[in-house]
């Protein structure tokens, strides 16, 4: 019987029981006393990254199940985009079906938005949408467009923020035009000259083009505000120290 | 106030809430005060509670601050303790007799495992589920937190082998362009490029591409930082531009990375990052990629060496010209497109004799004069090997009947006028020559083929 094996031993052979499937179950069993730390253990290390081939279509709707929009999460979206173009009619169809849903979610996340006049939200959503699409597609074309758009409200009710100009920089850079986003990152500089997500901006696009005292320039700015403590933009920077 | 230091407090509060409950019945029962009847249970229901939880004395307790609270009672009410029926109290009452039983009894259960262990275990485990909940919590909390990133991360290692596996191709171009798709996930490649070292060109070519970043269609080995990279076998970093005045004069501002492919004896071509976000741009993120390189070389050898045994069986070693099997997927694909086009079939009768007195390479130089013979003409002709080694087939796209029959003759009259050289001596070709139109009755090659075969013979 699977109740007479202890630890670990109680997984191998046939199952007796459902097995637990995910980590949060095993959590809330050992809160209820039906299940072990081992069932926390084996339901952890059976979480794989979304994007691991094959995808298991049961992992995918459990991860829909807890996604929603807004949040800057793509692996799911691009996971189902994946599989559109799989040989199983049953699988691409199911991967078409989810992301009919993402879309759904994301189209009421965006009135939602626009009911409570937050254009900033509704830049992030269409940015998101974009990078889903794709940006050279003509729909990914379009919902840069409506995310810049959102931002132009706010720029007009003078209400950008440093976020919301990061996204602006992002956006320009999403449409390809670098010199726009230099020029926008700068001048964002000069209302959060401290901000290091927009110092990264501009230390990323100087590096783009290769201008390399603009570089140098941004890399020791960054330094002075204490964003180079440690982390992956400190290794990158202080290269150019 | 922790519930521990309270509970001496919580228990005088019920020894009083108790007393004050047999002062209350009293004052309600005036006219049958004390434990007559059922009137006992006032007094004894709160003892026996007292007793379960704090032992006998305190029930004891609980029932003499009742008795209290009674006499109390008759000294206001009759203003005289005397006319309080204290005999009824102090005489053997069975109700008095069964309380203090009643007492001795539950408290005797108390101090015993039974229940007041119970009740201890109770709360531990009370207490313990709570902390437990607690801790929980914050387990299910850091669970999402890395759950999320598990699940959306892409550049995790099982990813990394799952991608490796990808690169078991015989194709080049398709394993270069698994390592770029493979360098864009874990290195953060945006753009990038594959060079191959042509050797005929002496140049390197692109094999595949990948992001927007142009990448030009072959590059210099000298003058360019690629052919840099693969002349030296080394790494060229972006890094270098600045320090090393001779690569800031190669460089055009395009390439970011540019890493030599295959063992370092013998460079098989160079790996390109043309752009790459700033954070990427790291000593380790460097190492990786190299590392990603080192891991796909026995794919990449693999893919290499089928390719060029794929070349091999392509094209006769002696003659140098495309072997039988190409030529019959040539005719097959010009047969599919059913556009007009001949065939020309030439046979050399005394190509084994000019062998054998002029060496192999009569028969390379016989192919190249029938090759200059026919590609005086403007069609594209594809001269290949036919069935025997003394056979050479030529595919005219374009040619029908009439066309054909006249370039057979001219060729043949070519020949004899200039008859070729091979080895300072002109030497005269036993030719014969068959030649075949498609036609539209043609159900498949194979008729257009027997007709030529067909004069071939016929000319014997």
């Amino acid at each position: 019987m699977e109740s007479d094996r202890s630890g670990f031993e109680r997984f191998r052979g046939r199952p007796g029981l459902a097995r637990i499937r995910t980590p949060d179950a095993a959590i809330r069993g050992l809160l209820n006393g039906a299940a072990e730390p081992e069932d926390l253990y084996e339901a952890a290390g059976r979480v794989r990254p979304l994007a691991s081939k094959p995808q298991d279509p049961a992992d995918l709707d459990r991860a829909l199940a807890r996604w929603s929009p807004g949040k800057g999460d793509l692996a799911l979206g691009r996971a189902f985009k994946g599989l559109l173009d799989s040989s199983d009619q049953e699988t691409a169809l199911h991967a078409a079906e989810s992301m009919s849903v993402m879309e759904v979610r994301y189209a009421k996340a965006i009135d939602t938005a626009r009911k409570n006049n937050n254009q900033y939200m509704q830049a992030i959503l269409y940015s998101e949408l974009a990078e889903l699409t794709g940006v050279r597609e003509t729909l990914g074309i379009f919902y840069l467009r409506q995310a810049f758009e959102a931002l132009v409200v706010l720029s007009d009710r003078k209400a950008l923020n440093c976020d919301s100009l990061k996204l602006a920089v992002k956006l320009q850079l999403l449409m390809g035009r670098t010199k726009t986003a230099i020029q926008l990152a700068q001048k964002a500089l000069k209302s959060y000259p401290n901000d290091p997500g927009l110092l990264e901006a501009l230390a990323d696009l100087k590096f783009q083009v290769r201008d390399y005292e603009g570089l140098r320039a941004v890399v020791r700015r960054l330094e002075e505000v204490g964003a180079l403590d440690m982390g992956r933009l400190s290794q990158a920077a202080r290269r150019w120290l | 106030m922790g519930i521990r230091k309270a509970r001496p407090w919580i228990m005088t509060a019920e020894l009083v809430a108790a007393a004050a409950t047999a002062f209350a019945w009293n004052a309600l029962s005036a006219s049958a005060p004390g434990f007559p009847g059922l009137a006992f249970l006032p007094y004894w229901l709160p003892a026996v509670v007292f007793a379960s939880f704090y032992g006998p004395w305190i029930a004891y307790a609980s029932i003499g601050l009742s008795l209290l609270a009674i006499a109390g009672l008759s000294i206001l009410t009759a203003g005289d303790f005397s006319a309080f029926p204290i005999h009824e109290l102090v005489s053997p009452s069975a109700a008095l007799v069964l309380a203090a039983i009643s007492a001795l009894g539950f408290g005797s259960i108390a101090r015993k495992d039974g229940f007041a262990s119970l009740l201890q275990r109770y709360r531990a485990a009370y207490k313990d589920k709570l902390r437990l909940g607690r801790t929980l919590e914050a387990v299910k909390i850091v669970n999402a937190y890395y759950e999320k990133e598990l699940l959306s991360a892409q550049d995790a290692l099982p990813l990394l082998h799952e991608h490796l596996r990808g690169l078991n191709t015989r194709s080049v171009s398709e394993l270069a362009s698994g390592l770029l798709a493979l360098a864009n996930r874990f290195a953060s490649l945006r753009s990038g490029a594959v060079y191959r070292y042509d050797e005929r060109a002496d140049q390197l070519e692109l094999v595949a591409r990948y992001g927007d970043s142009p990448a030009p269609a072959s590059r210099p080995l000298e003058g360019s930082v690629e052919g840099w990279a693969f002349r030296n076998a080394s790494r060229f970093t972006l890094r270098q531009v600045l320090e090393d005045p001779y690569l800031a004069k190669m460089d055009d501002g395009r390439v970011v990375l540019a890493l030599p492919l295959g063992p370092a004896e013998h460079s098989w071509g160079v790996f390109v990052a043309l752009d790459m976000p700033f954070v990427a741009y790291t000593e380790s993120n460097e190492r990786a990629l190299s590392a990603i390189l080192e891991l796909a070389r026995p794919y990449l050898e693999r893919a290499v060496r089928f390719e060029r045994l794929a070349r091999e069986s392509d094209f006769d070693a002696h003659s140098g010209i495309p072997s039988y099997g190409q030529f019959s997927a040539l005719l097959a694909d010009a047969f599919s497109r059913e556009t007009p086009f001949s065939l020309i079939l030439c046979q050399i009768d005394n190509l084994r004799s000019m062998i054998q007195e002029l060496g192999p390479a009569a028969e390379r130089a016989c192919v190249s004069s029938l090759s200059s013979v026919f590609s005086g003409t403007d069609a594209a002709i594809e001269l290949c090997q036919y069935k025997r080694s003394d056979q050479i087939a030529i595919l005219i796209p374009g040619l029908r009947e009439d066309g054909v029959s006249r370039m057979s003759l001219e060729a043949l009259a070519a020949l004899q006028s200039q008859p070729p050289v091979i080895a300072d001596r002109e030497v005269r070709l036993d030719l014969r020559i068959g030649f075949a139109s498609r036609r539209a009755a043609d159900q498949s090659s194979e008729d257009m083929t027997g007709r030529a075969e067909l004069l071939i013979e016929m000319q014997a």
